[in-house]
């Protein structure tokens, strides 16, 4: 990788964003309203209980893990497994493949690109949002940072799952279906809809050997400060350690996928 | 009778061009379906560590999140691409084409874009409605039943006015994209019982934007049987959308069709 | 027996300035521009059963405009239209079950789909009895040689395919009146002929109406028995192709390839456009003197490497009608 090249691409990214950006700014005035949803199921759920605390978390920590899931998911929205099928399906393939970057990178700068503005004009907005009406509180300077590296972290974990999910159009041609799954699976084992400590505790066993929770949930915890400093550096290795089988994979994937490309032609 | 005709063709064809992917015709069906039972599951996990919500135990909720279902999966299978179809249409500049087949261009519409997967939520929803109902020991081969029936009919036509609506606006302002983000916002807050909300919301939810018909109203009806008053509450706002949704929509062809587009 | 009456047809047009930024949007709302634009100033004509009627003139002079207020699309300001009886505008659905129509570039088949599932569809729409769609079907499949491409789905259909299938789209319920925008846009010459033979074959077989509205003048002459010439929203012109061309198309352009460089001569009639080193673009008047005997002269006399003969573009002809 070279880096003027990949900022080239970035920029592209940027542009590709320019291209969309009434689509952010209005997710920027919608999503909000999925807040307040959360708000009020959790604030009945609370008021009817006798207990303050649930599995760990207060009503106003339920608040704010809601503002956080949006937040991570801003930073790590992606739809490179559809822009791979589209690619595939239309042809466009060639084009990414006579550039002088490799295909992963290509996508990746792509989608920094665009995720950069999408910070810029949604992440931002979406944590004064948090900061000033659902009573998000600023984590200390050690959480904010091993929050904002966790993050980091998710996003490559994110992109290169959605990624692999996505080279199976190598083989399948049409992944409506697993681009539909994946949406899914994603977002409730990464605790998009519910904080995975509400989850059945086998289950959550469980989620420690999976990519998922690494995803949303552990850069969550650390921002609210649910978990000690000695786990946020565990958490962060195993993120970097899961970077690392992913992208071997993708690697090894690729390989075969595009040994069939230029083979089937497709 | 040509309106079965044309719409099961088209289900007909989307069928075929779907399963000539037979992996990810099966994926999709799949996925449909597990996305579904997300909210169920949800609901199980939020029982499991809490009381739950007030006035609602489990399988009441569940009742509740099946109708939910139900009408999401009637919504999505004949008119939830609609405002999607539509406004790509004005956008590429080939909406004229729908005006040039002998038929009513709204329900040519909604036949073009029927989507057989919702047929999958119907019956997940179905299924959920009916374990829950068992296990709250509620007969199905009632009146109320009918009448649950009826509300849910009318529910859709929520979804479907909603589609209109946001249709109608692509012909009188331009980027009403806009509207259908909205809209798909706006859908979530059937998610939860009407009672969980503030007044302010509530009413809103029940008059203006009559959302609650889609799950809160039917479900009260199967749990506590119908009452004239809230049946009234429950149809005249639909009624009077779904009406305003047609004006709208004839307004709209109206102007296309003098303005050209 | 006239199809078709038009009377006084106005259409005019309000297009407002839109704006993409939300502060000039806003700042629209209060101060609303919009520039009028008269389409149609008030045309009459009419057509008789059995036409071929060509509808020329250069773009936005009011063809398009014309034409979809004649099939039903559109609503004009004020004037009469009847065609086949009906008020084209005014009930609509009835209406256009009667007319077939093809709106050059945009398609009317479904883009993911192959050709045979939109005409199954129509078949429904138009409630076209069985053994008649499937006659048609397979007659007109094979008169335009489109029966492999059935299906895939028109996406993947080159150009001259899909417009092809657009034709039969348009024909299939055997309509008495059709609308052609553009039929032969972006085609070649081959896809061009078959096209024509076609629409002039249901012309003659079915004594089926046609409007043909286009910018190439081989698809006025082998098709079209009359021409309504059309600019600035009015009609300049109405009769038949013959006295245009014998008043208007007398001119012929020719472009010469050379295999050596040109020297200078002098022909009755001929004036040089344009000299290069190895090619010139020549102009005929071929009322002084035929272009057979000048193509003879240039074979005689220059290395000829090539050699092609065009009519002079539409738009020359209309500056020349206004000339007068």
């Amino acid at each position: 990788m070279n880096l003027r090249g990949d900022w080239g691409l970035a920029k592209i990214g940027i542009k590709v964003w320019g291209a969309y950006r009434f689509e952010f700014l209005i997710a920027l005035l919608t999503t909000p309203l999925s807040l307040i949803i959360y708000y009020y199921l959790w604030k009945s759920i609370y008021s009817y209980m006798v207990a303050e605390i649930i599995k760990g978390f207060t009503f106003e920590s339920m608040i704010s893990y809601y503002v956080l899931s949006m937040i991570v998911g801003f930073f790590t929205w992606t739809e490179v497994d559809k822009w791979l099928e589209q690619d595939l399906i239309h042809g466009y393939m060639i084009k990414g493949l006579l550039k002088p970057v490799s295909f992963l990178s290509w996508y990746i700068s792509l989608e920094i690109g665009m995720n950069i503005m999408n910070i810029l004009t949604q992440m931002i907005p979406v944590f004064i949002i948090g900061f000033l009406f659902f009573g998000l509180k600023t984590a200390s300077p050690f959480n904010s940072i091993a929050f904002a590296a966790s993050v980091f972290f998710s996003f490559f974990i994110y992109f290169g799952l959605t990624y692999l999910l996505g080279l199976s159009a190598f083989w399948l041609k049409r992944i409506s279906g697993i681009r539909r799954m994946r949406r899914a699976v994603f977002g409730f084992f990464a605790g998009s809809f519910l904080p995975l400590t509400l989850f059945p505790l086998w289950a959550q066993n469980i989620f420690h050997y999976l990519p998922f929770e690494y995803m949303k949930f552990v850069p969550i915890t650390i921002y609210l400060e649910l978990i000690t400093k000695q786990e946020i550096i565990k958490a962060l290795s195993i993120q970097i350690a899961w970077i690392i089988v992913i992208y071997t994979i993708i690697h090894l994937v690729w390989k075969q996928a595009y040994k069939r490309y230029s083979s089937v032609g497709l | 009778m040509k309106y079965t005709k044309l719409i099961t063709r088209c289900a007909g064809i989307w069928l075929m061009r779907d399963f000539a992917y037979k992996y990810d015709f099966f994926i999709k069906t799949l996925a449909v379906a597990v996305y579904d039972v997300l909210g169920p599951l949800i609901a199980l996990f939020i029982y499991s560590a809490t009381p739950g919500l007030p006035g609602w135990n489990f399988y009441q909720f569940l009742l509740f999140q099946g109708t939910l279902i139900i009408v999401f999966g009637l919504g999505r299978t004949f008119s939830a691409s609609l405002a999607w179809w539509t406004l790509s249409a004005i956008y590429l500049g080939e909406f004229d084409q729908y005006l040039l087949k002998p038929y009513p261009t709204l329900l040519y519409l909604m036949a073009l874009t029927v989507d057989h997967y919702g047929l999958v939520e119907v019956a997940v929803g179905t299924t959920v409605v009916t374990y829950s109902a068992t296990q709250l020991g509620i007969p199905l081969l009632t009146i109320s039943t009918l009448i649950y029936i009826f509300l849910i009919i009318t529910a859709f036509f929520v979804h479907l006015g909603s589609n209109i609506i946001i249709s109608s606006m692509g012909f009188l302002a331009v980027k009403s994209e806009a509207l259908l983000q909205l809209y798909m916002n706006l859908m979530d807050f059937a998610r939860y019982p009407l009672n969980v909300y503030g007044p302010g919301l509530r009413f809103f939810l029940t008059f203006l934007f009559p959302i609650a018909v889609t799950s809160f109203f039917p479900a009260q009806v199967l749990l506590k049987g119908a009452g004239i008053k809230m049946l009234a509450i429950a149809i005249i706002p639909v009624a009077i959308y779904f009406t305003i949704s047609l004006l709208l929509w004839n307004t709209a062809m109206k102007k296309y069709r003098s303005a050209g587009g | 027996m006239p199809i078709i009456h038009v009377k006084r047809l106005k259409k005019s047009f309000k297009s407002y300035n839109r704006e993409q930024w939300l502060f000039e949007a806003l700042k629209s709302l209060f101060s609303i521009k919009f520039t009028i634009n008269e389409a149609l100033k008030g045309i009459s004509f009419e057509v008789k059963e059995g036409e071929i009627l060509g509808l020329i003139g250069p773009n936005g002079a009011g063809k398009s405009t014309a034409i979809k207020i004649l099939s039903g699309l559109l609503w004009p300001d004020s004037g009469e239209a009847t065609a086949m009886g009906m008020i084209p505008w005014q009930n609509r659905v009835k209406y256009v079950a009667n007319i077939g129509a093809v709106f050059g570039q945009k398609t009317q088949m479904m883009w993911d789909l192959p050709p045979i599932d939109s005409f199954y569809m129509d078949k429904d729409l138009y409630s076209i009895p069985e053994p008649e769609f499937t006659q048609r079907f397979r007659k007109m499949t094979q008169m335009l040689e489109v029966e492999e491409v059935m299906k895939s789905p028109v996406r993947e259909l080159s150009l001259g395919e899909r417009m092809r299938c657009e034709i039969i789209n348009a024909l299939l319920h055997n309509p008495p009146l059709v609308f052609l925008d553009e039929p032969t846009i972006g085609l070649d010459v081959i896809a061009k002929d078959k096209l024509r033979d076609f629409i002039f074959d249901v012309n003659k077989k079915h004594k089926t109406t046609f409007i043909i509205t286009t910018h190439d003048m081989q698809d006025i002459e082998k098709l079209c028995s009359r021409i309504i010439i059309i600019n600035h929203g009015t009609i300049i012109y109405d009769g038949p192709l013959e006295d245009i061309k014998k008043k208007y198309l007398t001119d012929k352009h020719i472009e010469v390839k050379l295999s050596s460089k040109p020297k200078r001569f002098a022909f009755k009639g001929c004036k040089v456009l344009e000299k290069q080193e190895y090619q010139m673009k020549l102009e005929q008047d071929t009322t002084k003197k035929p272009i057979q005997q000048l193509i003879n002269y240039l074979l005689q006399n220059f290395e000829v490497a090539d050699i092609t003969v065009t009519n002079p573009p539409i738009e020359e002809i209309i500056k020349k009608i206004y000339r007068e």
